[in-house]
């Protein structure tokens, strides 16, 4: 399946990153955690976003509590 | 009840007894600690106990409480704290060999206020390494062939089975509401921002929550009031006014709830979709609304976007470190501080920007109700100890820095716990109290401490 490829390419590239650091033998046991760390990655850069949308910041979520507590007053 | 008992009393409960001077905070403390010989080599809750301490403190605020002197509503309370909480004098080593001798020499703000409050800090509860995913010897109070779930594993168990009526956990993933489902209590977490991360071993500043444990929603408002407010040393910390949480569960009523079934039904297990089924059909029969709530686009990437930001935040926290310290780090610490250095900068970013479009939709779709209502988790707590079970049903919580809450909500066939999750508005932990409070007397689990086999 593509989405697999995609997953692969992604995989590959977040080990070859590591293994310009650490020894190839460590990189391979910890695997695993690179696997679920390459899912994560494919899914948000698969995810399509509006070109308005800007990080979060922890005012995003005050504006959006004093907002709520403005309205029920 | 005999003082020996004691251990028996939920926080209010104490605190009750002691602001009428029908206990002594030493003699609930003896009873704790009695309580703890007993269970502890069967649990593994405590890294370790201030025995010493706790007692001269117990003593002298025993006496003050004769004199009718009490320093605040925890006057006398002993608590539990997770080790990932800078405690002056008390070795806070996270779980890990890297920490394994540090001792802080500054209080976390959270054991100030506590300490103000009048609670005696007793001791630090277990952790998983860094409050991520390499478990902690802890076991589930209900079956100890069982995981109490993590990452504040310690704090759950301790608070299940009665050795303390209240302890301080975290959330980065599902860390507090988890273990509070597989131990059959109330787990809490604030808003994020709502109460001060100064002096807490980050795993994601983004994301980091502290969490409260319970065997009562009104003891969790409690704790609340103590715990919230604005503090400058933290950077992500609230100026939003504090209510008297207390207040809020004295005035409750059936609510409106939206009940989220997309992913959840489709993950949870049958025993798990049975009893929320029971547990709505009772709700709806005591008047409150329930209908189907609708999630929006965003949460198909908020579990990623939620590793995305976790795993890249606690590999920038740990970098320095590992470089020299590698292979003292646990394996899927390692792993995770390992990958997460590879991320991507515009992926982080990028799920940075999914979180902002999430907290947005999430907001706009839990207008429409008092709170969101689903399970705490997929199922109950699993066997074995190598795993804290899984976290997915809080993740998205933690990612948008919601207000979320359990309450136990039955028993499966093998006698473990189920909760029901809620969660509410940004900064409205007053509702989500209220509705809790309200869910937990219709449900009527009970509020005693459980006694391991």
């Amino acid at each position: 399946m593509a989405g697999d490829l995609e997953k692969e390419k992604i995989l590959n590239r977040l080990l070859e990153a590591a293994t310009e650091r650490w020894d190839r033998a460590e990189v391979e046991k910890m695997r695993p955690m690179f696997e679920m760390a390459a899912d994560a990655v494919w899914k948000v850069e698969k995810f399509a976003i509006g070109p308005e949308e800007e990080p979060a910041y922890p005012t995003t979520i005050f504006y959006l509590g004093a907002a709520e507590k403005e309205k029920r007053l | 009840m005999a003082v020996l008992d004691a251990f028996k009393l939920t926080l209010s409960e104490a605190s009750n007894q002691i602001h009428e001077n029908r206990l002594s905070p030493s003699a609930l403390l003896e009873s704790l600690l009695l309580r703890i010989d007993e269970l502890e080599p069967k649990l593994r809750v405590w890294t370790r106990i201030d025995r010493d301490g706790a007692k001269v403190t117990a003593e002298k605020y025993s006496k003050e409480a004769m004199q009718g002197r009490f320093r605040g509503p925890l006057h006398g309370i002993p608590v539990g704290i997770k080790d990932i909480y800078y405690t002056v004098g008390m070795k806070t080593t996270a779980g890990s060999k890297i920490l394994a001798d540090f001792v802080p020499d500054y209080n976390a703000t959270t054991i100030t206020r506590l300490k103000e409050a009048g609670a005696i800090i007793l001791g630090k509860t277990e952790t998983t390494e860094f409050a991520a995913f390499d478990p902690a010897p802890t076991r589930n109070p209900w079956n100890v062939e069982h995981t109490p779930g993590g990452s504040s594993s310690g704090s759950a168990a301790g608070v299940s089975s009665g050795m303390i009526s209240a302890a301080l956990g975290s959330q980065t993933g599902g860390s507090t509401i988890r273990p509070a489902s597989y131990c059959g209590i109330v787990g809490f977490k604030p808003t994020y921002g709502r109460i001060s991360r100064h002096g807490i071993i980050p795993v994601s500043w983004c994301l980091d929550h502290v969490g409260i444990f319970t065997r009562t929603v009104v003891d969790a408002a409690i704790l609340l009031e103590v715990l919230a407010g604005y503090d400058p040393r933290d950077t992500a910390s609230s100026n939003l006014p504090v209510p008297p949480y207390r207040n809020a569960v004295s005035k409750i009523g059936p609510p409106e709830i939206g009940l989220l079934k997309e992913f959840f039904y489709d993950m949870a297990n049958e025993e798990v979709k049975k009893n929320l089924e029971e547990i709505i059909a009772r709700l709806g029969r005591a008047g409150a609304k329930v209908v189907d709530a609708k999630l929006p686009e965003s949460f198909r990437a908020a579990h990623a976007a939620q590793r995305v930001v976790m795993i890249t935040e606690a590999a920038a926290f740990h970098e320095e470190t590992f470089r020299t310290r590698m292979m003292d780090y646990r394996p899927k610490m390692r792993g995770m501080i390992a990958s997460g250095l590879t991320v991507p900068i515009s992926t982080y970013i990028k799920a940075q920007r999914i979180r902002g479009q999430f907290i947005r939709e999430m907001n706009t779709i839990l207008g429409q109700f008092d709170c969101f209502l689903m399970p705490a988790t997929p199922a109950p707590a699993p066997k074995g100890l190598e795993s804290t079970g899984d976290p997915n049903f809080n993740t998205p919580w933690s990612f948008c820095g919601f207000p979320t809450i359990t309450i136990p909500s039955g028993l499966s066939k093998d006698r473990l716990p189920f909760g029901i999750q809620l969660v509410g508005r940004p900064f409205d932990e007053e509702t989500v109290l209220r509705v809790a409070h309200w869910c937990e007397r219709m449900i009527g689990f009970g509020k005693d401490p459980h006694n391991p086999e």
